[in-house]
């Protein structure tokens, strides 16, 4: 069967020059997109800026929870918690 | 990114055997294939060209409309470090852009049809096309409802939507070298001692 006999669809009517498309749609569709500039890939960041961003442990001597990719970090059970204060426990 | 959608679309088209849907597939085949030379076949067109000529063809079109591109800072200032010895700054952002490629045709179904079509196509490639166009993310959106169209009364479209996120980097570097008033020579050191 061809689409000549196909019976057509109830519809609205749309504008194609003033259509919008949903931002909240959008937002979902890309995600964290500055997370995934961390995360995902960093093959367009500068050299230096890699290298600023491994060195950023060392300057700061605090690591983000769950950041991985710093590429100098140290290892896991040795990180400061600063969170944790030993005092009080 | 309209020229290069445009040049998507016409490569998944110009070969029917590329054509997911049988029944988009036998169309084509029908219309003697897809070539910008066949006025029977597809039109593949940026949406202001159309709108420009205002084509009342009976014939299915794939129209393509840009959005706005949206500056996404990241970090403080865009910045991403520097080169303490030279005195270059490296910036970093990101644009959030879309567009819209409007499936068109005559019949519901058939624009329904194609527009699935089109998202398959950027669905299966969104990997490759970010890859090749230096992009952080091309990811279909969505698959709207069948609507009118004001503008082809005679017509009926699906709009397909697909995001992007478009790194920019860039660098200042001053004009002149940071330790230019500096001298080092010899002769000049021995001459500003003897004064």
């Amino acid at each position: 069967m061809g689409y000549d006999q196909i019976m057509q669809p109830a519809h609205n009517e749309i504008s194609m020059r003033d259509f919008t498309p949903s931002k909240a749609a959008i937002a979902v569709a890309l995600g964290n997109v500055e997370q995934a500039h961390h995360s995902d890939d960093t093959r367009h960041m500068q050299p230096a800026a890699q290298q600023h961003a491994g060195n950023r442990g060392i300057v700061s001597g605090w690591q983000p929870p769950g950041n991985t990719n710093v590429s100098n970090q140290q290892p896991l059970q040795s990180r400061r918690n600063p969170f944790h204060n030993d005092r009080i426990s | 990114m309209t020229g290069f959608l445009k040049q998507v679309l016409a490569q998944h088209f110009c070969d029917t055997d590329n054509i997911l849907n049988a029944a988009i597939r036998a169309d084509m085949v029908a219309r003697g294939g897809y070539s910008a030379a066949n006025p029977n076949s597809l039109l593949i067109e940026a949406l202001e060209r159309w709108l420009q000529g205002q084509g009342s063809e009976s014939r299915p079109a794939l129209l393509i409309k840009s959005h706005q591109w949206d500056s996404v800072r990241v970090g403080i200032g865009n910045s991403s470090g520097g080169n303490t010895q030279t005195g270059a700054e490296h910036f970093y952002c990101q644009w959030n852009g879309s567009h819209t490629v409007f499936a068109l045709a005559a019949n519901g179904r058939e624009a329904q049809d194609l527009a699935t079509e089109i998202a398959l196509v950027f669905l299966f490639y969104s990997k490759v096309i970010a890859n090749e166009l230096g992009l952080h993310r091309f990811v279909p959106v969505s698959i709207g409802e069948i609507s009118a169209v004001k503008e082809s009364k005679e017509n009926y479209a699906v709009p397909v939507t697909v995001a992007y996120v478009v790194p920019q980097t860039w660098t200042l570097e001053p004009d002149a070298p940071r330790l230019k008033r500096i001298i080092f020579t010899p002769a000049e050191v021995a001459q500003l001692l003897s004064h």
